[in-house]
């Protein structure tokens, strides 16, 4: 490593922006006393467990204790019902929509040397890349103006060249860019952020910039296994860093945060637990958790035998279980499901609770506007399961029953943190995602659709009209009115 | 911080006030940081009508919903917010 960049490794944690947060010497993640809950196998007494999904339904947050009986959760026919309740949950938080988005890599230099991940530094086989602001202005005019994505999740590796500067530059070339489609115009009107922790002063420049959501995923919450998987002296390799950054994102201003944890690098159930944690403690301090949760599963990265060899990987069996305790013990979160996961599993867990996933799904640098169609590992940080296209996968979706949205609303007129948790919890913010699934979905199939996938969405848009009007009254004429101007060519209308 | 919570706190006491004499579906404070409108105070929307935003200051809007009559004390609503609002940024 050469001297400058051990210079700007050497200046990136700021205690001070740690210690603050915390109550006592040691922090919010109690590995003995979520282990005692997850092995304090009370008796499932079906009346108690009852109650559990009724509190989950009222979209109150679980207690650990609540949440480790789920996990635990045996008797068939509750589980059933746990399924059931899932569902109910989704539904009243966030009606049949499901949001799509697509993923941006924009660098795979990375300062950290991750025992699972394709990025790290001592991994030669990389071909490393960063692209260039023409290069990130083309990735964008195919992502908003070919396939018709309207959110992004921008994804940065550790390291000087994709600092601050780079992400606020990025974002504001992404948000810059306007195309021409079939009767409107594309654009990115949602780009959320996956990067390293960074400091308080950083975050409040991304938050001028227009960030959607900051996310940061802990990748494992064991402490011990932290250590191991993430070599001491690095960045990553500071547990403490990184678990407090959404504190230090919220009191920048962004109040949009996502966690996440990477399963496979430890226990599933103690990782569903910690995640449950982390939303209690975001809670507590802030009154706001975290606006999405994502859960990928490890996937087999290049020259990275620990993908293959881990003794915790997650069977399918299990990532349904996990899917469903988080839809309960956190319900009022955003759920994220990627294209890691392969089409035949993201049809089966959908129905669990699932609120957001991506199509058309590109993760090597550049691979969008790129000539190269296959996947290629020695450019990419993993392997994808799922390769449909965003027409394909909302046919399928469509055929499924979901309405898919578009919507970026919340964030461009204050619903957000405090306010949006709020709405989400007394089921008004289920309205507006209806409302503003039709309009986006409207945008959609006028300015990108196939025939085929245009005819089913059309029908599909006509019955949510329907339901509407039945369900929302007071709305209908409104949403009419901004089903007619979208036809006329106007663009953006939302609730 | 302190400070902020406090002027924050006068900001939606007075929204309250606001929001009941004038039958509002949500009157709301954001503020604006490039395309994103983050939520400062107030009452949440409740209504489907597209809010009316009406500008405080640089960083600072005025969302509401309905409240028809509001329209005529407006000025005199918007000078308040902006007082308190500035009060906030003297520190």
């Amino acid at each position: 490593m050469s001297e400058n960049l051990k210079s700007w490794v050497a200046n990136r944690i700021k205690e001070d922006e740690i210690v603050k947060y915390m109550d006592d010497d040691s922090d919010f993640i109690k590995d003995d006393e979520i282990w005692k809950h997850i092995k304090d196998d009370k008796q499932q007494d079906p009346v108690r467990i009852r109650e559990i999904f009724e509190k989950a339904l009222a979209v109150e947050t679980l207690s650990p204790e609540e949440t480790a009986m789920l996990i635990n959760l045996k008797n068939p026919e509750l589980v059933e019902e746990m399924k059931e309740t899932a569902l109910k949950i989704k539904l009243k938080v966030y009606d049949n929509r499901i949001v799509t988005f697509a993923p941006l890599y924009l660098g795979d230099y990375c300062v950290n040397n991750c025992a699972y991940c394709g990025f790290r530094t001592s991994n030669t086989i990389m071909k490393r890349k960063i692209l260039s602001e023409d290069e990130i202005r083309r990735e964008t005019e195919v992502l908003a103006g070919k396939i018709g994505h309207k959110r992004l999740i921008v994804v940065y590796g550790e390291h000087p060249l994709t600092g601050v500067d780079y992400i606020e530059n990025s974002l504001r070339t992404i948000y810059g860019v306007k195309v021409p489609v079939r009767k409107g115009f594309g654009h990115i009107r949602r780009a959320n952020v996956n990067a390293a922790p960074l400091q308080i002063d950083e975050l409040k420049r991304l938050q001028e910039v227009g960030i959607g959501t900051f996310q940061v995923f802990q990748e494992t919450y064991h402490h011990e296994t932290h250590r191991k998987v993430h070599p001491e002296g690095t960045l990553k390799g500071d547990y403490k860093w990184r678990l407090y950054c959404m504190h230090r994102a919220l009191e920048a201003g962004v109040d949009d945060v996502g966690i996440g944890a990477l399963y496979g690098l430890y226990d599933w159930r103690f990782e569903t637990m910690a995640l449950l944690y982390h939303a209690i403690e975001l809670e507590k301090k802030f009154g706001i958790g975290p606006h999405t949760v994502s859960f990928p599963r490890l996937e087999p990265a290049a020259n990275t035998p620990f993908t293959q060899s881990s003794e915790y990987m997650v069977n399918d069996e299990d990532f349904e279980r996990i899917i469903l305790v988080l839809r309960l013990a956190i319900p009022y979160t955003g759920m994220i499901l990627t294209a890691r996961e392969s089409r035949e599993i993201r049809d089966k867990v959908l129905p669990l609770g699932i609120t957001q996933t991506d199509a058309s799904t590109r993760i090597g640098i550049g691979a969008y506007s790129d000539r190269y169609t296959e996947q290629e590992l020695e450019r990419q940080q993993f392997m994808i399961g799922d390769p449909r296209s965003l027409d394909e996968l909302i046919r399928d979706l469509t055929k499924m029953g979901y309405i898919t949205s578009f919507c970026t609303a919340g964030y461009r007129c204050g619903r957000t943190g405090k306010c949006i948790m709020d709405l989400l919890r007394e089921g008004t913010e289920g309205k507006y995602c209806k409302l503003n699934a039709i309009t986006t979905f409207k945008e959609w199939l006028l300015d990108f659709a196939s025939e085929e996938t245009a005819k089913i969405g059309d029908a599909l848009i006509k019955k949510e009209l329907d339901e509407v009007k039945t369900k929302m009254p007071k709305a209908y004429n409104k949403l009419n009115e901004y089903i007619t101007r979208i036809e006329n060519g106007e663009r953006d209308l939302y609730f | 911080m302190v400070k902020e919570t406090f002027i924050f706190r006068e900001c939606e006491r007075y929204l309250k006030k606001l929001h009941n004499r004038y039958s509002t579906e949500g009157i709301w404070i954001v503020k604006k940081y490039g395309r994103r409108y983050s939520f400062v105070c107030g009452i949440r929307p409740s209504g489907f009508e597209s809010p009316e935003i009406v500008k405080i200051n640089d960083g600072y809007l005025l969302f509401f919903q309905k409240g028809e009559d509001l329209h005529d004390n407006l000025d005199n609503v918007i000078l308040k917010l902006k007082e308190l609002l500035d009060e906030n940024r003297k520190g």
